[in-house]
């Protein structure tokens, strides 16, 4: 599938079901159904054994939702009042076009249904004062207009609960780079998909998860299930580095290669992997970075909180903007994490050094 | 059922945060004539389950039901040189509730005794304080405890680490409503109790575990450990939430007069369809509530035990949260009995097939 | 116990980087252990079995991460910028004398802040002596980590100061208790656990393996005997203390009293100790799977998370003391 069709996939954090069905079909097409499985979470898990028992379980995620907003009220003048789903900085918000409601398709005698387009106005300069220009708007003073006549109309077009998503349609970008909503994170579901393909050393689980957005709830539920003896998180991540930023706030650069992480507010690499990845990139000539920072959390944390210990790495495409409704990535760092987890998949002799040696010491 | 001397009864039990001891023990022997087996687990979850009247083809369904038994409270945290005690909180306790609050020290200074000595949180009097301190509010930490004896006394009678426990005796009001202290979570539990009574005449398929769980004021720590033990295929859980009172925010409560529902990211949305009709098929109103994040109950620990468990999210409007005020209505207490129980009755195989279309 | 704390304080820890604690805990315990691993957070795992099959299961934590900063970029100019690993102090970093893992000194400072701006961890950086970036990375990597140099020395007649006092002391109690502790009907599983300092990741996965009964830490508490510093109501000198609840964990009553009494039996002073912040590896072990009963022994210790930690020597020894009571005596 390509990256453009997922970007422009809606999926907010609980309610990815156009994202699932996508990706769910597309694993069952290449592994075949009994490969693939949707667990209590609403996580889409497949399996490839391995050739060598000796190599450990490997599991790699990638998480399906996107940040977006939830209706939770209309007012009397049909304005629909949100909330957020994720982080967003409401500052972004202003003066966004986005989607009421998902695309569902024809099914058992239902109707096709379409997601509505929706504005989410300001006051007008002309009308501001000079203190309101100072004024950041909570999100509880933004409002979706999707031009409906009064409370009724807009209530029963979008009742609470309804998902909102950016519109933002995915296009090519400058020098090599992609413009889109939900970069972070098609990307890594964009790679997963396309490692369903290699053959691997070990046993490996290919996990599309849930709610990442709102706490790495599907992350969570999948490790257990799996107990793997790797993980290896395939994430976008915040590069800091436009605007002339110095260079050890950057974070990571947009073309830098896939960053690698060190530590983050939830994980800490496993020295031994985090080495062996870095050494991998090195010889394979695959673009890398290291990500300067120890900031920001994703399922690499939870993962490997797992049952007795899971030894994980996390592996970020740089995206400007990330949780905006438009953010901006380098193709070039797309293929790079692609090719770096390809790699280590299929390096059996890397592999069987980080198993666990459980026993003694 | 009788919610009125139920929640008189519970009110009265001792049960801060992890220290569950007497409320388990009385909320076991309540359960234990309804249910096939009740048990009490290592951090004084009780859980009593009630198994499947009628069975359906495919493995029988594990309902948890759950809602919270333990209180908010304070703790000994220091014995002050002239016998004045200093307070920590177990849960998070409004210190504006406290001044001139009687409370209860549970004593422990005599090995194998609990003395349950009478005190009442003290401060500076007004007249002693200028304008500027008086439009302050107390901090806990500079508030105390006194016992009214000398500290010779206190120290042979007090440890630190003792518990000390709010008055708040349940009254009824007009219109069947009722205000006390601990109606969090204590009200949601007489509803699982209301449940069980009503499933006595009821078939249903699925095995329900009721949860009384421990340490939610704290993080939820029980129903961590009670959704782990169980294994459920499902969850139901019961808290309370804020009902409007003339400070209240836009879009911050619901109504009083009945349950409210969850939306969002933490509760199951086909789920939350079965049991919106459900209501509308019984008569039942019932409201909605967002909740685009953690829902601060034990909902958000339970969705997560395990491989994730689906769970709906049932809330209690109350007024005056965290008081030993708390105000409900017990017509909401029982629709809400009534709207679980028929969810129960209705639940059949293949409930979990649409879960994620 | 001054020569094995002073031997442990001194080794290089920092959470997520503990495997030269874990090889030299290995060689105290040498021959007094059944078994040892390693797991994949890189907790070390001793077990040492009861001689009752029907005994209990009692997991003991103490931890070997101490507290440490991490290279997160380098300057043009050859200086290091660093973040925290784990809760450091910033008031008490200022122009310190650290060390890196392998052995590269630095000063750690804090730039000029502007008017009115409360000066955080990007105001710091790290001389280590180099010229320009590239003889900075030829010394250092991304990555690395240091932590507050050692210094450990004597303070009066029962006193110790270091760095690392947390959690170096405990894991030296729980060395004496596993080598003095002879035959016992109870299995003992003596986890020096990884991470704790960043939010007791170790203790999580090594209860989840160990499947114990019950779970105890052992940790420093602060303390309320200095100017201005009241709560906790623990003393240094007044023995261990039995913690009866902090942010993370509530100890479990029946736990707490048993722990008292065994103080009482093996004739040492105890204190009780209520802590409004904080958690220990007994948050952690409460956690897992379907709970169990927790409590934490602590050790009162002055000036926590500074590079001058100071604890009690009398307190430590009434800890074992207890400890040991604690676990012979347990049916």
């Amino acid at each position: 599938m390509e990256l453009k069709t997922l970007c422009e996939l809606k999926g907010i954090s609980g309610r990815e079901e156009p994202v699932r069905r996508a990706v769910y079909a597309a694993c069952a097409e290449k592994l075949g159904k009994d490969s693939v499985s949707i667990d209590k979470m609403g996580n889409v898990i497949a399996t490839k054994p391995g050739r060598d028992p000796s190599c450990p379980h490997v599991m790699l995620s990638a998480h399906m939702d996107e940040v977006g907003l939830m209706v939770i009220s209309a007012t009397e003048e049909g304005l629909l009042k949100v909330r957020s789903i994720g982080g967003i900085d409401p500052r972004v918000l202003v003066s966004k076009r986005v989607r009421v409601g998902y695309d569902e398709p024809v099914c058992q005698g239902k109707p096709d249904k379409k997601s509505i387009p929706g504005v989410i106005g300001a006051m007008a300069i002309h009308q501001q004062s000079p203190e309101d220009r100072k004024n950041v708007l909570p999100i509880e003073q933004l409002y979706v207009d999707i031009g409906a006549k009064d409370q009724a109309e807009a209530s029963a077009l979008a009742p609470a609960g309804t998902p909102v998503t950016f519109d933002t349609p995915y296009r090519d970008f400058g020098e090599g780079l992609a413009l889109s909503k939900a970069l972070d994170d098609r990307v890594g579901v964009y790679n997963l998909l396309r490692l369903l393909d290699g053959d691997f050393a070990g046993k490996t689980s290919f996990v599309f998860t849930c709610q990442e957005e709102v706490g790495c709830r599907g992350a969570i539920g999948a490790a257990f299930r799996l107990m793997p003896d790797i993980g290896i998180a395939l994430e976008g991540t915040t590069a800091n580095d436009a605007g002339d930023i110095q260079t050890t706030q950057q974070i990571c650069r947009v073309g830098g290669g896939v960053a690698v992480s060190f530590m983050d507010n939830a994980s800490l690499a496993q020295p031994e992997l985090f080495r062996g990845m870095l050494a991998l990139a090195q010889e394979k000539g695959i673009s890398h970075q290291v990500k300067m920072s120890v900031s920001g959390g994703n399922e690499g944390g939870f993962i490997q909180r797992t049952g007795s210990g899971v030894k994980t790495c996390v592996l970020s495409v740089p995206c400007r903007y990330i949780h905006s409704p438009a953010s901006v990535c380098a193709l070039g760092d797309v293929q790079a994490q692609y090719l770096l987890a390809k790699a280590f998949l299929e390096d059996a002799r890397l592999l069987s050094q980080l198993a666990n040696k459980e026993g003694q010491r | 059922m009788d919610f009125l001397s139920y929640l008189q009864e519970a009110g009265a039990k001792r049960g801060p945060s992890g220290h569950e001891d007497e409320i388990s023990a009385w909320l076991a022997e309540r359960f234990r004539p309804l249910c096939d087996q009740v048990d009490i687990d290592p951090m004084f979850n009780v859980i009593a389950v009630k198994k499947a009247t009628k069975t359906g083809k495919k493995p029988v369904p594990r309902v948890l039901l759950c809602a919270h038994q333990d209180e908010i409270a304070l703790m000994v945290s220091d014995i002050l040189p002239d016998g004045t005690l200093r307070m920590g909180q177990v849960g998070g306790v409004d210190p504006r509730i406290l001044p001139a609050s009687t409370v209860t020290v549970h004593g422990t200074g005599k090995p194998g005794e609990m003395n349950k000595l009478t005190g009442i949180i003290g401060a500076m009097p007004p007249h002693l304080l200028d304008e500027a301190e008086r439009k302050q509010n107390y901090k806990r930490e500079d508030l105390f405890v006194d016992l009214g004896l000398p500290v010779e006394k206190v120290r042979s009678l007090v440890n630190i680490g003792d518990l000390i426990t709010l008055h708040g005796e349940a009254v009824e009001l007009l219109n069947r409503r009722a205000a006390g202290k601990t109606m969090d979570d204590r009200a949601c539990v007489g509803i699982l109790l209301d449940i069980a009574e009503r499933m006595q005449g009821m078939a249903h398929e699925a095995d329900l575990y009721f949860a009384c769980t421990s340490q939610e004021e704290v993080g939820s720590r029980g129903a961590r450990a009670a959704a782990y033990t169980v294994d459920p295929h499902m969850a139901v859980v019961l808290d309370v939430s804020h009902a409007p009172i003339p400070q209240s925010k836009p879009d911050s409560t619901i109504p009083l007069d009945a349950p409210a529902a969850s939306y969002g990211p933490f509760v199951q949305h086909r789920l939350l369809d079965r049991l919106k009709a459900t209501a509308a098929r019984h008569g039942v109103k019932l409201n909605t509530e967002h909740a685009e994040g953690a829902t601060h109950t034990d909902a958000d620990n339970v969705q997560i035990a395990r491989e994730g468990v689906p769970c709906v999210l049932l809330s209690l409007p109350l007024k005056y949260m965290h008081t030993t005020v708390e105000l409900l209505d017990m017509n909401a207490m029982a629709e809400c009995g009534r709207l679980i129980a028929h969810f129960l009755a209705e639940l059949t195989q293949g409930w979990e097939d649409e879960l994620w279309n | 116990m001054f020569d094995l704390i002073k031997e442990l304080v001194n080794v290089y820890g920092p959470s997520g980087h503990e495997s030269a604690v874990a090889d030299k805990v290995e060689e105290l315990l040498s021959g007094k252990v059944d078994s040892f691993r390693t797991d994949a957070l890189g907790n070390l795992i001793c077990e040492k079995k009861g001689t009752n099959p029907k005994g209990k299961r009692v997991m003991l934590s103490a931890h070997m991460d101490h507290i440490g900063f991490v290279v997160v970029a380098v300057e043009k100019e050859g200086f290091l910028r660093v973040m925290p690993v784990g809760g450091i102090n910033l008031a008490v970093s200022k122009t310190r004398h650290i060390t890196f893992g392998n052995g590269i000194q630095g000063v750690l400072v804090q730039q000029p802040v502007r008017e009115g701006e409360n000066p955080v961890m990007k105001h710091m950086f790290v001389d280590i002596g180099a010229q320009d970036e590239a003889e900075a990375l030829s010394m250092v990597s991304l990555g690395d980590t240091a932590v507050y140099s050692n210094d450990c020395f004597r303070l009066g007649k029962h006193r110790v100061a270091a760095p690392a006092m947390d959690d170096r002391v405990a894991c030296a109690l729980l060395v004496a208790v596993i080598q003095e502790l002879g035959e016992c009907e109870n299995t003992v599983i003596a986890v020096f656990s990884a991470q704790e300092e960043i939010g007791c990741r170790g203790a999580k996965t090594a209860a989840f393996s160990t499947e114990p009964d019950m779970g105890i830490a052992l940790d420093v508490t602060s303390h309320g005997d200095t100017p201005e510093n009241k709560l906790p109501a623990v003393k240094l000198g007044e023995g261990a203390a039995v913690k009866i609840m902090d942010q993370g964990s509530i100890s479990h009553p029946g736990l707490v009293k048993a722990l008292l009494a065994a103080g009482q039996r093996a004739g040492v002073k105890t204190q009780r100790e209520v802590l409004p912040f904080g958690g220990t590896d007994a948050m952690a072990m409460q956690q897992t799977k379907g709970g169990m009963p927790v409590g934490t022994v602590s050790i009162p210790c002055r000036y926590v998370h500074s590079a001058c930690e100071v604890i009690d020597l009398r307190d430590v020894e009434g800890a074992k003391a207890l400890v040991l009571e604690y676990l012979r005596s347990l049916v």
